[in-house]
């Protein structure tokens, strides 16, 4: 250390001492405004290559990129009109373009919504006797998303509501975990900061450094709240303050004798005394996480939208960013939590500030070896359920029939609620969005459903009386290579291969029945890997 | 004799490979050269690799222990049922299990449950997990665990289906934390093939759309995504496999005689124990049969009107019940199948009003024949008045352990968490060992 900044830190210390330390603390923040240098996309692919030692790899073609940041911005792929539009572009940034039209888009705050509720509802157990509704959730999620209302401030309403879902929907988070304490403690370190701490629930951690009390303390700005489950309807779940009570640490050696009582505390040492109320303390808690200060915010919300767009994260599974873990390229997810926090959590900044990078943009590895490093090329990301029904109403207009909602009667008082096309294909595709890719598979019940599904094969007929979307090309497309031509920009918004072109032509001219044939080209292209692939 | 081989050789996949079975032994060191000793061990080996099967007759809600396998005469808890003799001496059934009580030589009565969950939701998660709740694990269905210990892709049916709905669909568990994949195949209705099953093109037609689609992914891998597609092409495999497979007729009941399909009982759930019959004949290692009644979402947690809906309940119970474990054995298959009858719990041993009881963890019955299980026997016991247990307590975990054992699975091994962790099998617990003594 220099001898003046030697000098600065003891007049720094001293002065607070004295009382001085709000003018003294500014003062030092004005010598020091050398803030770090704002990055951007350029910036950022330079960070990139320096820390993979590598060039990135070259980015994938006009068709491909409108098709993955249109997925990952507004969870569908592109219309054929919007591929003509984007491929009849010849503006220089058609791509920066591009980001700002699904910025501004609704669909973006619907989609990255649904992905939060995803990672919030997906490991809540069904409570007795109440159908959890995450719609309300979702709805307001999407608005504060497409307001672009910044990151922290969404978190510290999710973790601060009260009241009813109906009524208050951020509230969701907590009453759908019954508003139990431990349960609390444990999601909200595991969601929004990375941290498992649910080990240290009974003892300390056994890799990571958190002792049991640390669980413990964190858990306790949650135990004066309390939910009230109604019969049936989730949106009624309400959150109250018990008015009374602390937090006490169960005794491990024997449970049923008395624990001891704890202190509100925070991971970072901030403590709250006891004796406040419920919205006080969990309001003191939202401040505590959704901070500058938090060590972990930003670079869990950084790594969990990297993840996604990217195809793999610094640190995988998502939700595990403890002391024993190490990033890849930590120092592109320090810039990036750095960045992040400097815009004020600005989450559409953040999505625009990847979609525009190379990285981003890079094409598939074309060789083992650059598959085997991760970041030097795209990677390949399985489509969510909610984006794969969006992609199937976008391509041939799936109807999403939803069937009458069932009353109670005194025989069947718990009828579930009733399922649209849209929650059967997204609970066919669901997965936990907190999972290692590798750990989201294919299954059955997904392929039986693009196979044999009802109302989706209704789709797949080429009659004209049958009104689809494919009868329609057929009727106002009497050339068969043109035909084809459109069906791929319909389903996979590219045009075909060469190579896919001649067997899709020899499989129609097998087949001597052209409306037949069609139906099996359009099904072949639904059940194709790719429509179901973000590539 | 012949014949007998021939019934041995069912194999894990199915009826239809028992002359493959034989075509194979016949190529391979000429049929005449063996001895029927040599293929009687062939055979049992076969077996062994396809592992026994299991049937889960669930109550749902909850059955008394008074008005099905520990009746109580004469106790003022006794309630609406009497007591009838079984074909075991000194063996006696609620009366309303006549057929049940035909066949009591075959059945192990366990009277000695004594378990600590008594609310539903947390009971389901203890009696079928084996785990007690925790809100932050997920543990597996048994039925998941034994899906993954028996994984085999060659195989085109599900390893664990469920047929019958839950009467609550809250009160539920599932494959939880280790993954989809081994989630039951549900078949809500017996005798008709769930959604999406049955495809709605002709076979040569699918063939010629999936070939289609296969050259068609052939780009795509090309650009990269070799691995996405491989994964596609090994699940869209075995799904084609399943929905054209000629062996789906095996969830046609009306392939069975009329007189079958009534000594089963033409309800939801006799049907279903017909249909986990026919699918256990295929291979399914691991069938569950919800039982509800069918009338209401209150099943068999009968706490109002417990003497107007026990009579019911049981009726639908009991042929299915005894039918089933006599088809069973009339095929041969008794030996390698486990049937499990039980609820989350009992009921009370106090009479409400209206002749209902509440939930009751202490002293509830379950029953077991089959998979190498004595019949004839009753293990453990209750008080006069069926009080609490006073003879041999059984847990959960030394149940699951006893399953375990029939099935061939390790019970005290562990498997990894997507996370990591550890976790066993069952954690604890004994093999009762009376079951097999």
């Amino acid at each position: 250390m220099s001898s003046s900044a030697l000098w600065r830190t003891v007049l720094f210390h001293s002065a607070c001492v004295t009382g001085l330390c709000l003018v003294a603390a500014s003062a030092v923040t004005a010598q020091d405004a050398a803030a770090p240098p704002r990055m951007n996309a350029p910036l950022l692919d330079a960070l990139m290559e320096q820390e993979l030692k590598a060039p990135l790899s070259p980015p994938v073609d006009d068709e491909q990129f409108l098709r993955r940041v249109t997925l990952d911005f507004i969870g569908r792929q592109p219309t054929p009109d919007e591929v003509a539009d984007f491929m009849g572009s010849a503006a220089a940034d058609k791509r920066a373009q591009v980001v700002e039209r699904l910025l501004a888009d609704p669909e973006f705050g619907r989609n990255w919504a649904a992905y939060w509720s995803d990672t919030i509802g997906y490991r809540i157990p069904p409570p007795e006797l109440t159908f959890l509704n995450y719609d309300p959730f979702k709805a307001w999620l999407a608005t504060k998303l497409n307001e672009n209302t910044s990151w922290d401030e969404v978190i510290r309403d999710v973790l601060s509501a009260t009241g009813k879902v109906k009524d208050n929907p951020p509230v969701t988070f907590v009453a759908y975990h019954e508003a139990h304490a431990q349960r609390l403690a444990s999601e909200t370190a595991r969601i929004f900061l990375s941290l498992q701490l649910g080990c240290a629930q009974c003892h300390d951690h056994p890799f990571d450094d958190w002792k049991r009390e640390q669980f413990h303390e964190l858990a306790a700005y949650f135990t004066r709240a309390s939910v009230k489950f109604p019969w049936n309807e989730g949106i009624e779940t309400e959150v109250k303050d018990k008015g009374k009570g602390e937090y006490e640490m169960p005794n491990v050696q024997d449970p049923t004798k008395k624990g001891t009582e704890m202190t509100p505390a925070f991971l970072t040492g901030e403590k709250l005394p006891k004796g406040k109320g419920d919205v006080e303390r969990r309001k003191e808690l939202a401040q505590l996480i959704a901070s500058d200060q938090n060590p972990w915010f930003a670079k869990s919300y950084v790594n969990r939208i990297w993840a996604r767009m990217m195809g793999r994260g610094f640190y995988e599974p998502v939700d595990d960013f403890g002391p024993a873990v190490t990033a890849m390229l930590p120092v592109v997810h320090e810039a990036l939590s750095a960045e992040f926090k400097t815009s004020g959590h600005d989450v559409k900044a953040f999505f625009r500030l990847i979609a525009n990078s190379q990285a981003y943009q890079q094409q598939l590895a074309q060789s083992e070896s650059i598959a085997d490093r991760p970041f030097s090329s795209g990677a390949t990301g399985k489509l969510r359920g909610d984006e794969i029904f969006a992609s199937l109403v976008t391509s041939i207009e799936l109807p999403n029939v939803t069937p009458p909602k069932v009353a109670p009667t005194k025989e069947i008082r718990f009828p579930p609620p009733p399922k649209s096309t849209r929650d059967l294909v997204a609970e066919a595709f669901a997965f936990d969005p907190s999972a290692r890719v590798e750990d989201v598979s294919r299954t059955l019940q997904q392929a039986m459903l693009l196979m044999n599904n009802d109302q989706l094969q209704k789709q797949v007929d080429a009659r004209p009386e049958s009104g689809t979307v494919l009868s329609k090309l057929l009727q106002t497309e009497s050339d068969n290579r043109a035909a084809v031509d459109r069906l791929f920009q319909l389903i996979l918004a590219r045009k075909p291969r060469d190579t896919e072109l001649k067997v899709t032509l020899e499989h129609i001219s097998a087949i001597n029945n052209r409306g037949e044939a069609f139906e099996d080209v359009l099904w072949s292209l639904i059940n194709s890997a790719e429509f179901t692939t973000k590539r | 004799m012949p014949q007998t081989i021939l019934d041995l050789a069912a194999n894990r996949h199915g009826v239809v490979d028992r002359r493959a079975f034989l075509r194979t032994m016949a190529a391979g060191t000429g049929v005449a050269m063996l001895g029927w000793r040599d293929m009687v061990m062939a055979q049992a080996a076969a077996l062994r690799k396809q592992g026994k099967a299991m049937i889960l007759l669930w109550m749902d809600g909850g059955p008394s222990q008074f008005d099905t396998f520990n009746p109580k005469i004469g106790s003022k808890n006794q309630g609406p049922a009497t007591a009838i003799d079984t074909n075991v001496p000194g063996m006696q059934f609620a009366d309303f299990w006549p057929e049940t009580a035909k066949i009591a030589d075959r059945l192990a009565v366990i009277r000695s449950m004594r378990t600590s969950e008594a609310e539903h939701d947390r009971a389901i998660m203890l009696v079928r997990t084996g785990y007690p709740p925790n809100p932050a694990v997920r543990y597996p269905t048994f039925g998941s665990l034994v899906a993954k210990e028996r994984d085999d892709v060659e195989y085109d049916f599900p390893a664990f289906v469920r047929i019958g709905k839950p009467r609550i669909k809250t009160r539920d568990v599932d494959a939880g934390i280790i993954g989809v994949k081994y989630s039951s195949f549900n078949v809500d209705q017996a005798g008709e093939l769930p959604p999406n099953v049955r495809p709605v093109v002709t076979e040569p037609v699918l063939r010629r759309r999936l070939s289609l689609a296969e050259k068609l992914d052939a780009e795509f891998a090309a650009s990269g995504a070799a691995k996405e597609v491989a994964e596609k092409r090994s699940v869209y495999d075995r799904t084609s496999r399943f929905v054209m497979s000629p062996r789906l007729s095996t969830f046609d009941l009306e392939r069975e005689s009329p007189e079958m399909r009534d000594a089963y009982g033409r309800t939801d759930f006799g049907q279903g124990c017909l249909l986990a019959r026919r699918l256990i004949e295929q291979g399914v290692s691991f069938v569950e049969v919800i039982s509800t009644g069918s009338r209401n979402d209150a099943g068999w947690d009968t706490h109002n009107n417990g003497f107007r809906d026990q009579p019911y309940l049981c009726a639908e119970s009991d042929p299915a019940l005894a039918t089933l474990i006599l088809d069973l054995e009339q095929r041969g298959m008794l030996e390698n199948t486990l049937v499990v009858w039980m609820g989350e719990f009992g009921r009370t041993p106090k009479i409400k009003a209206d002749g209902g009881r509440d939930h009751y963890s202490k002293g509830w019955p379950v029953v077991l024949a089959g998979g190498g299980v004595r019949g004839g026997q009753i293990i453990g016991a209750t008080d006069f008045d069926g009080i609490d247990v006073t003879e041999r307590p059984i847990g959960i975990q030394d149940l699951f352990c006893s399953f375990c054992k029939v099935l061939d699975i390790d019970a005290h091994q562990e498997y990894f968490t997507a996370d990591g962790r550890p976790i066993k099998l069952v954690s604890g617990g004994e093999v009762v060992h009376e079951l097999f003594g």
